[in-house]
C-alpha cells in the first residue's frame, strides 16, 4: 500500500494533468524499467517573460517521503542554478518548502512551482545559501543581471 | 389557497423540498416519470444528466416525449416539457446532455447535491454513480425495472449498502455447454443451440462441433473413451458447387436433426435417466422439397407445427441465399432481419421436437434471443413515484437513511405478504467484503505465463471492477496511469498493455500486491494478483476475480457476519440464469429464500437490454 503520500500523489498527478501553467512540467521519474517511480518528480520551470531569466528552463526534481504532505518535498535545482537561495547542492531555500516555516499540507505541486518561479526574479539576499551569487548580486547588481541572463541562454537550461 | 407545492410537500412529508438540491442521472422511462414526480412535489432546483437521444421506440412509454421530438436529447425534451406543467415559481432545471462518467461532473459537481437519485438503464453507470455519490457522501437513491419487476433502494456511505455490496448477475446469459450440445430440456436451450451453434456453422463460418463427444460415456475402468473413435467428423456444412440453396437445406437438416440426433443417441449414458431424442425426416415433413414455396410465414404469435417450422426452415435458407448471396458466411445474428429470426425460430423449434420440447412462437423467440425485457410504463411509473417518497424520506431525516427502505415491485404474488405487490425491507447495512464502499481487497486469479497488461487493466479493472481512468500503483512504482494524459504518454501507456505481466514495467510475481486508484471515481483498492491455470469453458475472459464478486459473499455466509441478508446470496454464481426463468420473487414462502429470490433478480443489476428503460 502507498498510503496517504501515494493517494495524494495520485490526486497531485491528475490536478496537474487537468491543469497546469504554460511551461512547466510535472511528473513522476521513469524508472529504468518502465515504471514510474512515484515519489520522485521530475520538473522545470520556466523563467518568467520580462525578467533575465526569460528563455531558460530550470529543472528541478521533488523528492516525496512516506510523510508527504505532513512533510514537503526536498526540491532540488538539478542541474544547480546560480542563485542566492539555492544551495551548492541544487536545494531551493525557500519559506513555502520549509516544514519549519511556511509549509502546509495544503500546499500543491503546482502552488510549490509558482512559487519558485517566482523566487527566480525575487530573490532573498538576506537568506543566503550559495556564496558567489550572493556577493554579485549584493555588490554588482548590473552584473549579476548580466550573468543570470548569460544562464538563461546556457545549453543545460535551454527548452 | 396559493400554497406552493413545496408548502405541501412541507406540510404532507415533513420535507424542505424547495431549498433542496437534487441531481437525477437518466432521462428515459424512470427519468420522464420522476422528473415529473419532482417538479409536481414542488422540488425547485434541478439537475439532470442524460447522454441518449429520443428514438421512435420511446414514445410508448416516455410520455414526455413526442414525435416531433425524436433525435432531441432526452435531457433537453425532459426539462422543456415538464416546465409546461403547473410548477412553483422559481423552479430550476438545468439539462446536461453527456456522459455522466464525463470529466465535469465530477467530485465537486457531485458534492453539490443535496441527493442524486438514479434512473439509469445499465449497470456500467450505475456504479459509476454509486462510487463517486460515496465519495462525496451524497445520499443516492437507486433504481432500477425491467418488465413488470422494479425496485428501489438508498445508498449512503457509511449507513447502508451500496450498490456494489451485492453481487450482479453477469451481462451474458451462459448456458451449459453440454445440456446445449447434447441434451436440452428446456426451449430456450433449443433457442441458444439455434442462436450461437448452428446458425454460427451456417451463417456465421464458424468451425464448431454441435455435439460434444466429451460426454461419451467413458470406459469401465473410468478411464476417458478413445477421443471420439466411433463418430464420424461433424460434416462441414457449407454450399457445395452446383448444389442448390434447397438441397443444401436438405443436407443441413439431414446433418443436424438426424445423423447428429444418431450420434447423441450412441452415448447411450446420456439416455439412462432422460427421453432419447428421435431424429427427424425432412422428406416425412416436407414431401415436396423443390414445390415448397419459401415465404415467411405470418403467424407470429402461435407455434409453428413441426412440419411447419421444416418448411421455415428450409424457406429461410433459400432467402437467405438469394438476399445474401455470398455474404452468407459473416453474417452476425439480428433479431429484426426476418431470414435470421425465422431460421432460429425454426430450428430451435425442430430441435424441441427432436427432444420433445414444447415449440415456440416466433415472437417469443425474438424476445428470448434478442434478449428483450420489454419496458413497461406501468412499472416505471410505480419505482419513479417511489423513488420521489425515498427522496421527501431523506430530506425529512436531513440526509439520513434512517427511514428509508428498499422497495421491490414484484409480479408473482404468493406467501405470506401475497396481498402485496410492493414489498419493503429494511436497508442492509453496508457490506464488510465490499471494495467500493468498504476495504476490503481484490485477488484476480489469472495466467501468469499468458496474461498482458492489457487482460488486467481492460479487462479485469475497467471491464470487470468497471473503473473508469484506473491508475496501477506497485509500492512507490507507478505500473500504468491513465486519465486526461498527452499523447505521447498515452502511447507509452499503450505500449504497456501489450506486455506480459512478468515483464517490465510490471514485472508481477504470484501473489503481488497491488493499488488500483481511480481519481474520477475517487476509489481506491488493494489488488492482490495470484497466478492460477485458468479453465477458459468456465472463464472464457481468462481471470476469476475473488472479493469484488459473490465469492467474497459466500465466505461471508458462513461465517459470523452472515446474518443480515447480504449472506442470503452465497452461491449464487453457480446457478445458471435462464432467460426464460420463470416468474420471479416470492415464489417461495420463505422469508430468507424470497430475499435471495429477490436480490437475484433486482433489475437494476441487470445488464442493459436492447429496451432502454
Amino acid at each position: 500500500m502507498v498510503g496517504i503520500a501515494g493517494g495524494r500523489l495520485g490526486e497531485e498527478r491528475k490536478n496537474w494533468r487537468k491543469d497546469h501553467p504554460h511551461g512547466f512540467v510535472a511528473k513522476p521519474a521513469l524508472n529504468a524499467d518502465g515504471s514510474f517511480n512515484i515519489m520522485l518528480w521530475e520538473c522545470a520551470v520556466p523563467g518568467k517573460k520580462g525578467t533575465d531569466w526569460e528563455g531558460g528552463l530550470y529543472r528541478i526534481t521533488m523528492e516525496f517521503s512516506d510523510e508527504y504532505p505532513s512533510k514537503p518535498p526536498k526540491c532540488k535545482f538539478n542541474p544547480r542554478i546560480f542563485h542566492p537561495n539555492v544551495y551548492p547542492s541544487g536545494t531551493i531555500c525557500l519559506s513555502i518548502l520549509d516544514e519549519n516555516k511556511g509549509w502546509k499540507p495544503s500546499i500543491t505541486v503546482k502552488q510549490m512551482l509558482l512559487g519558485i518561479q517566482d523566487l527566480l526574479d525575487n530573490p532573498n539576499n538576506n537568506d543566503p545559501a550559495q556564496r558567489e551569487p550572493y556577493d554579485l548580486l549584493k555588490n554588482d547588481p548590473a552584473a549579476y543581471a548580466q550573468k543570470i541572463r548569460e544562464q538563461a541562454k546556457m545549453d543545460a537550461f535551454r527548452l | 389557497m396559493s400554497a406552493t407545492r413545496a408548502e405541501h410537500a412541507k406540510a404532507v412529508a415533513g420535507s424542505d423540498v424547495a431549498s433542496a438540491k437534487v441531481l437525477m442521472v437518466g432521462a428515459g422511462g424512470i427519468g420522464c416519470e420522476l422528473i415529473k414526480n419532482l417538479v409536481l412535489c414542488g422540488f425547485r432546483d434541478i439537475e439532470a444528466i442524460d447522454l441518449d437521444t429520443i428514438d421512435y421506440s420511446n414514445l410508448n412509454r416516455q410520455f414526455l416525449f413526442r414525435a416531433a421530438h425524436v433525435n432531441r436529447p432526452k435531457v433537453e425534451v425532459a426539462r422543456e416539457t415538464v416546465l409546461s406543467f403547473p410548477h412553483d415559481a422559481g423552479t430550476r432545471i438545468v439539462a446536461h446532455h453527456g456522459n455522466v462518467k464525463a470529466a465535469q461532473f465530477d467530485l465537486d459537481y457531485f458534492k453539490q447535491f443535496t441527493i442524486v437519485l438514479n434512473a439509469l438503464d445499465n449497470i456500467d453507470a450505475r456504479r459509476h454513480v454509486n462510487r463517486v455519490c460515496l465519495a462525496a457522501g451524497v445520499p443516492l437513491v437507486e433504481s432500477g425495472t425491467e418488465g413488470y419487476l422494479g425496485q428501489v433502494t438508498v445508498i449512503k456511505k457509511g449507513e447502508s449498502e451500496c450498490y456494489e455490496c451485492q453481487p450482479k448477475s453477469d451481462n451474458k446469459k451462459t448456458y451449459p455447454i453440454c445440456t446445449v450440445r447434447n441434451h436440452p430440456d428446456k426451449p430456450v436451450h433449443c433457442i441458444a443451440w439455434a442462436k450461437e451453434l448452428l446458425f454460427k456453422k451456417v451463417f456465421g463460418g464458424e468451425e464448431t462441433d454441435l455435439v460434444d463427444n466429451s460426454e461419451a460415456a467413458p470406459a469401465a475402468d473410468g478411464a476417458p473413451e478413445q477421443p471420439a473413435a466411433a463418430a464420424p467428423p461433424a460434416p462441414k456444412l457449407e454450399l457445395q458447387p452446383g448444389e442448390s440453396a434447397r438441397h443444401f437445406a436438405a443436407r443441413v437438416f439431414e446433418a443436424v436433426f438426424a445423423a447428429d440426433v444418431r450420434r447423441l443417441l450412441a452415448m447411450s449414458s446420456l439416455w439412462k435417466e432422460r427421453a432419447p431424442p428421435a431424429p427427424l425426416e425432412l422428406a416425412a415433413l416436407v414431401p415436396a422439397l423443390d414445390a415448397l414455396p419459401v415465404d415467411s410465414p405470418d403467424e407470429d404469435q402461435a407455434a409453428w407445427s413441426v412440419a411447419e417450422s421444416a418448411a421455415v426452415f428450409v424457406g429461410a435458407l433459400v432467402r437467405a441465399f438469394e438476399l445474401r448471396g455470398v455474404r452468407v458466411g459473416q453474417l452476425a445474428f439480428d433479431k429484426d432481419d426476418v431470414e435470421c429470426l425465422d431460421f432460429v425460430t425454426a430450428a430451435s423449434n425442430l430441435r424441441s421436437a427432436v427432444f420433445g420440447i414444447p415449440a415456440q412462437s416466433r415472437f417469443k423467440v425474438k424476445e428470448i434471443a434478442g434478449n428483450i425485457i420489454p419496458a413497461i410504463a406501468t412499472t416505471n411509473a410505480v419505482i419513479a413515484g417511489y423513488i420521489a417518497i425515498e427522496a421527501l424520506k431523506v430530506l425529512r431525516a436531513g440526509g439520513s437513511t434512517a427511514q428509508c427502505a428498499s422497495a421491490f415491485l414484484c409480479r408473482a404474488l404468493s406467501g405470506k405478504r401475497k396481498d402485496r405487490m410492493i414489498v419493503s425491507t429494511r436497508l442492509n447495512p453496508p457490506a464488510a467484503h465490499c471494495f467500493v464502499c468498504g476495504s476490503a481487497s481484490v485477488t484476480v486469479q489469472l495466467d501468469l505465463r499468458t496474461a498482458t497488461g492489457a487482460l488486467l487493466v481492460q479487462e479485469v479493472l475497467i471491464k470487470k471492477l468497471a473503473f473508469h481512468q484506473p491508475n496501477l500503483t506497485k509500492g512507490d512504482r507507478g505500473l500504468y496511469e491513465s486519465g486526461d494524459l498527452d499523447e505521447d504518454e498515452v502511447a507509452i501507456e499503450e505500449a504497456k498493455l501489450g506486455k506480459l505481466l512478468t515483464e517490465p514495467p510490471f514485472s508481477l510475481r504470484t501473489g503481488a500486491m497491488l493499488n488500483v486508484s481511480d481519481q474520477s471515481q475517487s476509489l481506491d483498492c488493494e489488488l492482490i494478483v495470484v497466478h492460477a491455470e485458468i479453465d477458459v469453458e468456465a472463464h472464457p475472459l481468462g481471470f476469476i476475480v475473488h472479493g469484488a464478486d459473490s465469492i467474497g459473499v459466500r465466505r461471508d455466509a458462513g461465517g459470523a457476519g452472515s446474518a443480515g441478508p447480504s449472506g442470503a446470496n452465497a452461491g449464487d454464481d453457480s446457478d445458471i440464469e435462464m432467460l426464460d426463468s420463470a416468474p420471479v420473487p416470492a415464489s417461495d414462502s420463505t422469508p430468507t429464500a424470497r430475499k435471495q429470490a429477490r436480490s437475484r433478480r433486482s433489475p437494476s443489476a441487470r445488464a442493459p437490454r436492447t429496451a432502454s428503460n
